[in-house]
């Protein structure tokens, strides 16, 4: 998850070089939504094991 | 119609935003250069905040690329919001004495902390910055020198770079499954 996060970033940094602003703001919305799921998540399964 | 206040204004801003993104950029190159120096793998959280950390700085950028719009700070704005959560959060595993720390202090601070206090700053400073009505005049929008565009390029040529480094060490540590809690050595060198 972390690996298809990180190119996901590196895909909207290429797509805002080459000036393609719709398309950089699309991707980073999609990565903001699956990294705070990820955090969610890893907040959650921690909570889990600690109660 | 552009006045002499409106280009001011403009440079004014366009130099705090290249100020925020030098320092996010430089605060993304010493993490890496920590972890290629002194070996300090980082975990599931500090790449979380790394991930935060690029997309303040893929906010300045897109204002700097392509002018001026609140969209941009919008990002930026989500982006520290979400890096202080997960720094907050990793600050609060270690809050209780004798529960320990995540890698060695920096200044007298953990990175993780350290994370939390620029977020913050970040977030305060690019809200003002987004309050100055008079930046998102379109008029204003082609205004720029040649060493401006190409300050712009070794910028973005700086960031992707950082980040091509980062997911090869993502892809070392962690593979393609879920990253190790406390990471001691890279995956793929087992």
């Amino acid at each position: 998850m972390m690996l298809f996060l990180f190119s996901l970033m590196l895909l909207s940094a290429l797509f805002a070089w080459r000036g393609w602003r719709h398309g950089t703001l699309v991707c980073l919305s999609i990565l903001l939504i699956l990294a705070a799921i990820s955090f969610y998540d890893d907040i959650t399964t921690h909570l889990a094991i600690a109660l | 119609m552009r006045t002499t206040d409106d280009i001011t204004i403009n440079k004014i801003d366009k130099l705090c935003n290249i100020f925020e993104l030098v320092l996010v950029i430089a605060i993304l190159f010493l993490s890496f250069a920590f972890q290629i120096i002194y070996h300090e793998l980082p975990c599931p959280l500090c790449l979380f905040q790394r991930l935060g950390f690029f997309g303040i700085a893929l906010g300045f950028l897109l204002n700097l690329r392509f002018g001026f719009r609140p969209s941009h700070y919008s990002v930026v704005i989500l982006s520290a919001l979400y890096t202080s959560f997960v720094a907050l959060r990793q600050i609060a595993l270690h809050i209780v004495p004798g529960t320990g720390s995540y890698g060695d202090p920096v200044f007298g601070f953990h990175l993780y902390t350290w994370s939390f206090i620029i977020a913050m700053v970040v977030l305060t400073t690019t809200t003002c910055l987004l309050s100055v009505d008079r930046q998102y005049k379109k008029s204003l929008y082609h205004l720029g020198h040649y060493f401006f565009k190409i300050l712009v390029h070794g910028l973005f040529a700086v960031t992707v770079l950082l980040l091509g480094l980062n997911v090869i060490s993502v892809y070392l540590e962690c593979g393609f499954k879920a990253c190790p809690e406390n990471p001691t050595g890279y995956q793929q060198d087992k």
